[in-house]
Formats: structure tokens, C-alpha cells, sequence
């Protein structure tokens, strides 16, 4: 099972913001999905969410199809599936206790609360915080509450828009932790391109509402042979909006 | 390209546009006073006219203010049918309908019919002006027709900087809203199942992130207000200099003209 799109666009009034995509998220695996503002990567993990439907083709996400005639009662059950964390997800945070505010989720779909707990213990989030208004907390906590609260009901795919953005090096290294010691299935996307493309096993390089290159790391910029002329590499660092590049260093088997 | 215009401003350069706003707010306040006061069908007519003299002037289809009209459809039809429960017949020869003791009679199905059609011209002209009008130019129309109010040490000043940052901040917080909204909802969050209560409770996971956010808007903006030498309203110059030209002078004329007809079909015996 996994999640397919099959000829999928959606505009927003008369703006295309994503034309014909087709592509798989392979289950059980890292996608990270890349490309300049505006390019339509928040519109694509919306439309896997169901947060937005499709104007035409269609999302299969295991073996529920999403349309754009697809009522709310099976959106909801499509979205029991998906964890979403939001770009600032700290906005989402309302409950009186941080305890509290993991547990939402769990209450929503008739889960066991004490879920709430053991998430909070598997991040090492402070014991002597979890009663605390959720807005006493600094930001890179009120970060790790909101992403334990999407991890605590268990979805099977789990999407992380922007996940380090405005963060230190700290909060980032923890919440980084978070990302990769989770089992579920992933999609990440990112300008943080450092942090996470060594960890992608898929990429997608989103470009003017198109997927502009699909594959594992050496797909998308090729071997080290290719990067001596640099004519790939640098048409996706184009892309991405990275300027000229002007050396490339071998870090580890990966190019940086 | 047709729009849901509501609350937007669609720069066309249009006469209606080119309007000072001062002069737009007072004939959509003077309009409103004036059309619901009609009940005759040639003065709703006359009336009519002017609106649709105002929205081909806008350069803005009427397709997209019969879009906008949508969103409020419900509320115009709502008092509209409020007229069909509360009128009695006045005579025997008024009564169209008795359905197990609800009456229905000629004048409330005619007063539904005038709530209707006011409802409806005061929101197309009222949609057309600000749709002509950006928010900046309407803040300083405001503060300009209350200034005189100063006199009497009414803070105009800061109440119209107020309006003008609450307008500013709409979208802002319509984005905050849609945010919390999705975030919430992939979080299992429903609106749409159960009691009154249950959905009415469902609210609150929104509307307390929403109210955070927008304190701390405020909060934020009030420090980068500081930091640029903002301390009071007062002895402030403005962006937008409003001046009266003979493109508003003709068009009074022509309003006024309008108005007295409106009135004077509605009450003349003709």
C-alpha cells in the first residue's frame, strides 16, 4: 500500500498550482520533496491530507481513492491515517495542559489516552512540564508537543511541512530526532536541504507546479562523474533557486 | 475571470474608483437610509437603475456581484420570509393562502418581495464601492469625515488607526484561521457530526489558538511600531492626501438627483 497520484491538478481560483502529477510515495520510506516558494509542494501534501481535493484525477491513499466528490465522513477516515505537523505548529496548541493537548487526537478517534504519555516519554519531553499550559512553553517545546501530538495516534504516514524552519541548531538536532527515529512512512518538505536529503531514500523536485525530477539522490544529481561537466546538477540547483554553484565537496559518499 | 468579490478590492481604474472615498462612503449611508425607507415598485425600480449605473461604472461584471451575493443569500431570503410569518392579512380580500391557520396574505408576499430587492441593491452598491475602494483609503475616509469630532476630544486619530490596522490584519487572520482549521481537522477534529452543543464545543480548539495568535500580532505589531518612533496618533502625516475634484462635484449632483426621485416616487401621489 502506499500513496499514488494519478494525473492530479488543482488550481486556486483561475492560478494552476499543480498540473498533471503523477507519482507513488513508496510506503515505508523517507520522501522529501524539494523546490523554490510557490512551486506547489504545500498544495501537493494538502491534497494527500485531503485538505484540499482534486480538480481532476485522483489521490489513492492504500486502497481509499480521493476525488474531487469525495465527502468529509471519508476524508476523516483517510486522515486517521495521515499525521499531519504543520509548517508552525505550535499555532495548532489550545488545551490547558500539554498532556492534555497530545491527548486531542487520541479523544477525536477513540484511541487509548494513555498513548498521550508514552509518545511524550519516547521524545523525553520533561516530566515536570506535562501538566503546564501549553503556552508557557518555549517554542521549541511547544514545537515538540505539536509534533507529539500528530505521532500519539499512531498514523501510518506521517507529513512534516517545513519542519526546522526558524529553529536553532538545537531544536532542529531534536526535532530531527523525532523525524527519523519514527517508523511510519514519511514525506518532508523542506528548504533545509542539508538536514535532510541525506536521509531521503525518495526526492521529488517540485518546479512551476510540475514535478521537475523523481529518484534517489544520485538520480536527481547524478553520479560524481556527471557533476565534473555539472550540467544536471546545476539545472536542479537552478530549480531550487540555489544560484551558481561553484564547488562541489565529497562528504561521506554523498555530494555536497 | 469571475471573483467572489466580498471584502476585496479589484483595482480596475474605474470611474467609481477614481471617486474620493469620503464621497462614496456618504452616498452608500445616504442610499441605505433612502432605500429603506421604499416600498413602491417604481421607486425600487429608480432605484435599481442607479445601482446598475454604479456597477457598470465599476468596470466589475455583475456576475461577480451576484457571486458575492451567495455568501449572504441565506440572511436576505431568512428576513425576507420573516415577512410571510409576522404580516396578518389586512382584509379578507388580502388573504391568499390559509394552510392549517398560517395565513399568507398578498401584502406579506409584497413586503417579502420589497425586504428582498432593498437587501439586495444596498449590498450590490455597498460591494461595488468597496470593491473600488482599497482598505488604506477607506481607513482615511473614515478618519477624515470624523476629524470635526476632535473638537469635543474625541480621539479620531487613534480610533481610525485602529480601523485602519483591524483592516489590514483581516486576511492575516483569515490565513490564521484557515491554518488552525486544517490542523485541527487532521487531527480528527469534526464539525460536522452531533448535537448543537458537540459542534458548538467543537469550536474551541480553534478559537483559542486563533485568539493567541492574533494577541501576539498585536503584541509584535506594537514593538515594531516602537522601534520606528510611533508613541501616539497625533501630529502623524498620512500616506493618502484625499482631495474633492469635479469628478465628485458632478457626481453629487447626480446622486442627489437620483435620491430626491427615489423618495419623491415612493411618497408622491402619483
Amino acid at each position: 500500500m502506499s500513496i499514488i497520484f494519478n494525473d492530479v491538478s488543482f488550481k486556486y481560483e483561475s492560478y494552476v498550482t499543480l498540473q498533471n502529477i503523477s507519482t507513488t510515495i513508496p510506503e515505508n520510506k523517507t520522501t522529501v520533496i524539494i523546490g523554490k516558494t510557490g512551486s506547489g509542494k504545500s498544495t501537493f501534501i494538502n491534497l494527500v491530507d485531503g485538505l484540499l481535493l482534486p480538480d481532476s484525477g485522483n489521490i489513492v491513499v492504500d486502497d481509499s481513492e480521493v476525488t474531487r466528490k469525495t465527502k468529509e465522513k471519508a476524508l476523516a477516515n483517510i486522515r486517521r491515517k495521515i499525521g499531519f505537523v504543520f509548517q508552525q505548529p505550535h499555532k495548532q496548541l489550545f488545551a490547558n495542559s500539554v498532556l492534555e493537548d497530545v491527548s486531542f487526537a487520541l479523544k477525536n478517534f477513540s484511541m487509548d489516552l494513555s498513548l498521550a504519555k508514552k509518545t511524550l516519554d519516547r521524545i523525553d519531553f520533561p516530566n515536570d512540564l506535562r501538566e503546564n499550559s501549553v503556552f508557557d512553553l518555549s517554542l521549541g517545546q511547544q514545537r515538540m508537543v505539536a509534533v507529539a501530538g500528530v505521532m500519539a495516534y499512531q498514523p501510518k504516514y506521517l507529513i512534516f511541512d517545513e519542519p526546522t524552519s526558524g529553529l536553532d541548531q538545537e531544536n532542529k538536532e531534536i526535532v530531527f530526532k523525532q523525524i527519523t527515529t519514527a517508523p511510519q512512512t514519511k514525506i518532508i518538505v523542506t528548504h533545509d536541504l542539508d538536514t535532510f536529503l541525506p536521509i531521503a531514500d525518495n526526492i521529488l523536485v517540485f518546479n512551476q507546479g510540475q514535478i521537475y525530477k523523481q529518484g534517489t539522490y544520485d538520480q536527481i544529481y547524478g553520479q560524481h562523474d556527471e557533476l565534473i561537466s555539472r550540467p544536471t546538477f546545476q539545472r536542479v540547483a537552478d530549480v531550487l533557486g540555489l544560484g551558481v554553484v561553484h564547488s562541489v565537496e565529497e562528504l561521506g559518499g554523498r555530494i555536497k | 475571470m469571475n471573483t467572489n468579490l466580498f471584502g476585496r478590492f479589484i483595482d480596475t481604474n474605474s470611474f467609481i474608483q477614481r471617486l474620493d472615498p469620503r464621497f462614496k462612503i456618504v452616498v452608500n449611508l445616504l442610499f441605505t437610509i433612502s432605500v429603506v425607507l421604499l416600498n413602491r415598485p417604481l421607486s425600487l425600480l429608480v432605484a435599481a437603475v442607479f445601482v446598475l449605473l454604479v456597477v457598470s461604472l465599476s468596470r466589475i461584471s455583475l456576475i461577480n456581484y451576484i457571486i458575492g451575493l451567495k455568501l449572504i443569500i441565506g440572511i436576505v431570503i431568512f428576513s425576507a420570509a420573516l415577512q410571510l410569518v409576522f404580516i396578518r392579512p389586512t382584509a379578507t380580500q388580502d388573504l391568499l393562502f390559509n394552510i392549517y391557520g398560517w395565513t399568507i396574505s398578498k401584502t406579506a408576499i409584497n413586503n417579502s418581495i420589497v425586504v428582498l430587492v432593498r437587501f439586495v441593491l444596498m449590498i450590490i452598491l455597498t460591494t461595488a464601492f468597496t470593491a473600488s475602494t482599497s482598505s488604506s483609503q477607506i481607513a482615511e475616509a473614515i478618519r477624515k469625515l470624523f476629524l470635526p469630532l476632535e473638537k469635543i476630544k474625541v480621539p479620531v486619530e487613534n480610533f481610525s488607526l485602529m480601523i485602519s490596522i483591524a483592516i489590514r490584519f483581516i486576511p492575516i487572520i483569515g490565513d490564521d484561521y484557515k491554518t488552525i482549521v486544517n490542523a485541527q481537522k487532521s487531527r480528527g477534529l469534526n464539525f460536522y457530526t452531533g448535537g448543537l452543543i458537540k459542534r458548538m464545543k467543537a469550536f474551541y480548539p480553534i478559537i483559542v489558538p486563533l485568539l493567541v495568535q492574533s494577541i501576539n500580532h498585536a503584541l509584535n505589531l506594537a514593538d515594531v511600531m516602537t522601534a520606528r518612533g510611533f508613541v501616539d496618533s497625533k501630529n502623524r502625516t498620512h500616506f493618502h492626501q484625499l482631495h474633492l475634484t469635479k469628478r465628485d462635484y458632478l457626481s453629487a449632483v447626480v446622486v442627489t438627483s437620483f435620491i430626491i426621485a427615489i423618495i419623491f416616487l415612493n411618497y408622491a401621489k402619483l
